[in-house]
């Protein structure tokens, strides 16, 4: 190829990407149907429920697609690249995301507060936030919920993590390996999404620490939050009201029948690996969650202030953005 | 006045040859950074137009902002120390066993009939499949990262050494045999010489399916240090700008590597079994 074709051949290229690049993002006008998504985890257990009752019959006409993710921040990307209308995540995900990409998500309602609990390896000693200086704990991700919390339990402590000149190593585990890493000894304590933390418990290979579990449950920090994208929320505001309602509705049956909320997880958890957990030890975990369409303005607050001293923000969330706007 | 005169020549034939060099050298850069040029212009002018939102894509600036800080501050130095220890371990690992099980498949029809399809076999099996089994067995660690990363070089190693072994012409091999080459004289001074090339080419080969295998097990397996774990960090809290420092370290390794080891590499070994005028 002669030189001038090649300069022209990546010209084209160029030319291609730019095209590629600048058609990305979804369209702006009613949608044909509610793309949810949530994840397999039982502080979603309203959306969790929603999906086999409140949201059969539609939101305003339209029917609901329901996807699981396995992590918040996968579901928050998926809200920002337009492949979600609407998603059950945790505040942390929502919180990093609305900092890089402000006013493109919406806060619509709350949906379950509490319920995070701090598990040690058996014979660590681990009875306070102090014993965990030198030590490695385990997180299921970056970012998410349960990371920010340890990071604020640290920084209230004194602490620091590693990647922060600290002594405290945080590192990520998901769920499914958790148990092997507990089992080889390569953690000494986990703050795990539930019910994973209470299954390492009721397995024998973890023990609660009721000590750290009482100051992060006084904190009233959100389990999970309802969000969608702005753009659908302006362009399908009857949807978008609905989703609301049959949400609250979701949650207050959460409320009044948890055993519902183990059943339905177990029921997804089953179809996704074949596997389920015990009922005692969903509602075991339960216990610690609260479900309700409010959320706590300081527990909020202290989720933000979390993620900027782990210096995760892209830039400075808007107050107006850390509290639920419906419509 | 010659004399003169010939001081002029001289130092005007000087001035030539040096800007012929001049142009060589400007040809040679503007050959090699023409490319990239190009994409970071593209690059710049899609983010400065604001046609995408800088959430999806962050300006080249921002990127390299995003690069200094995490040198600077999240100790990038140590990740990339980290990974590239584990890469040149795993590989060297993977390189000598993919080159010892092909030498001995290679040359004798027992074992080649028996393992060869295997290793074949293997190759179409995604390497990072093998984690949650190097988790078990060398825990959950760095340990099991640098295992799959060997696993991922061993078997295009080995199969590259097999390959090689079956390309010698059988004309060289009966030359040799007609002139007395037998047994381990016949390897060393025929076989060995022949199959070099072929194994510069399995080297390469090695050290891109190693990276990939280390990145993949790095990014789960995150509680050890390494550029896979800032990846992830980077995805998972949605700072695409982490992500594609990360991805430029990662390329820029690459292009180093390949100019200053292999391309080197396989230009000794040319020279050196005199294969140069073959091109």
């Amino acid at each position: 190829m002669r030189a001038s074709h090649r300069f022209a051949a990546a010209v084209a290229a160029a030319a291609a990407v730019v095209l590629l690049l600048a058609g990305c993002g979804g369209g702006g006008g009613p949608a044909d149907a509610v793309r949810i998504g949530m994840l397999l985890n039982i502080t979603q257990g309203p959306g969790l429920i929603a999906v086999e009752s409140e949201f059969t019959h539609g939101l305003a006409g339209l029917p609901v697609e329901d996807y699981l993710f396995a992590q918040g921040p996968d579901a928050a990307s998926a809200l920002l690249s337009g492949s979600l209308d609407a998603a059950y995540i945790g505040p942390g995900p929502y919180v990093l995301a609305e900092s890089r990409a402000p006013g493109r998500l919406r806060l619509l309602s709350g949906v379950a507060t509490g319920g995070q609990a701090m598990v040690a390896r058996p014979g660590t000693g681990i009875r306070s936030v102090a014993d965990l200086q030198g030590r490695r704990v385990a997180v299921p991700g970056n970012g998410n919920t349960q990371d920010l919390t340890l990071r604020l339990l640290l920084d209230r402590a004194g602490l620091r993590a590693a990647d922060q000149g600290g002594t405290v190593e945080v590192v990520v585990i998901s769920n499914a390996a958790l148990a092997e890493a507990m089992r080889q000894g390569v953690v000494d304590a986990a703050l795990a999404s539930p019910p994973f933390g209470t299954r390492l418990v009721a397995e024998g290979l973890a023990v609660p620490v009721p000590s750290i579990d009482a100051v992060i449950a006084s904190w009233r920090i959100p389990a999970t939050v309802l969000v969608a994208t702005e753009e659908f929320v302006r362009a399908n505001p009857a949807a978008t009201d609905a989703l609301v309602t049959a949400n609250a509705q979701a949650v207050d049956r959460a409320r009044r029948d948890p055993a519902t909320v183990a059943r339905r997880f177990n029921d997804l958890l089953a179809e996704s690996t074949g596997s389920r957990i015990s009922t005692d030890v969903l509602l075991a975990a339960l216990t610690g969650l609260q479900p309700g369409t409010g959320i706590d303005a300081v527990g909020m607050e202290r989720i933000v202030f979390a993620a900027d001293v782990a210096g995760y923000l892209g830039g400075p969330v808007a107050p107006a953005a850390r509290v639920p706007r419906p419509m | 006045m010659s004399a003169a005169g010939g001081g002029g020549t001289g130092s005007a034939g000087r001035l030539t040859r040096a800007s012929h060099r001049a142009r060589a050298l400007a040809l040679e850069v503007f050959r090699k950074g023409w490319f990239v040029t190009l994409v970071l212009l593209v690059w710049w002018l899609i983010t400065a137009a604001g046609w995408v939102d800088p959430y999806k894509l962050p300006a080249p600036g921002d990127v390299l902002s995003t690069l200094g800080t995490l040198f600077t501050e999240r100790a990038l130095m140590s990740d990339l120390g980290a990974t590239l220890l584990r890469l040149v371990e795993g590989w060297a690992i993977g390189v000598v066993a993919g080159v010892l099980l092909g030498l001995l498949t290679g040359g004798s029809r027992t074992l080649e009939d028996g393992i060869r399809p295997v290793i074949a076999g293997l190759q179409s099996v995604p390497t990072i499949a093998f984690l949650p089994l190097a988790i078990l067995w060398f825990g959950f660690s760095g340990t099991a990262v640098l295992a799959v990363t060997a696993f991922g070089t061993f078997k295009p190693m080995a199969l590259a050494t097999y390959g090689a072994m079956h390309q010698v012409s059988p004309t060289l091999l009966m030359a040799g045999r007609a002139l007395g080459a037998r047994g381990l004289f016949m390897q060393r001074t025929l076989m060995f010489p022949a199959i070099v090339p072929s194994l510069v080419t399995g080297l390469k080969m090695g050290w891109s399916f190693a990276w990939r295998a280390l990145m993949a097990a790095e990014i789960i397996v995150t509680g050890a240090a390494g550029l896979g774990g800032v990846l992830e960090l980077g995805r998972e809290i949605g700072a695409i700008d982490v992500v594609m420092a990360v991805i430029l370290v990662i390329l820029v390794v690459g292009i180093v590597t390949e100019q200053l080891f292999f391309t080197r590499l396989e230009r000794w070994v040319n020279r050196r079994w005199g294969l140069v005028g073959a091109r």
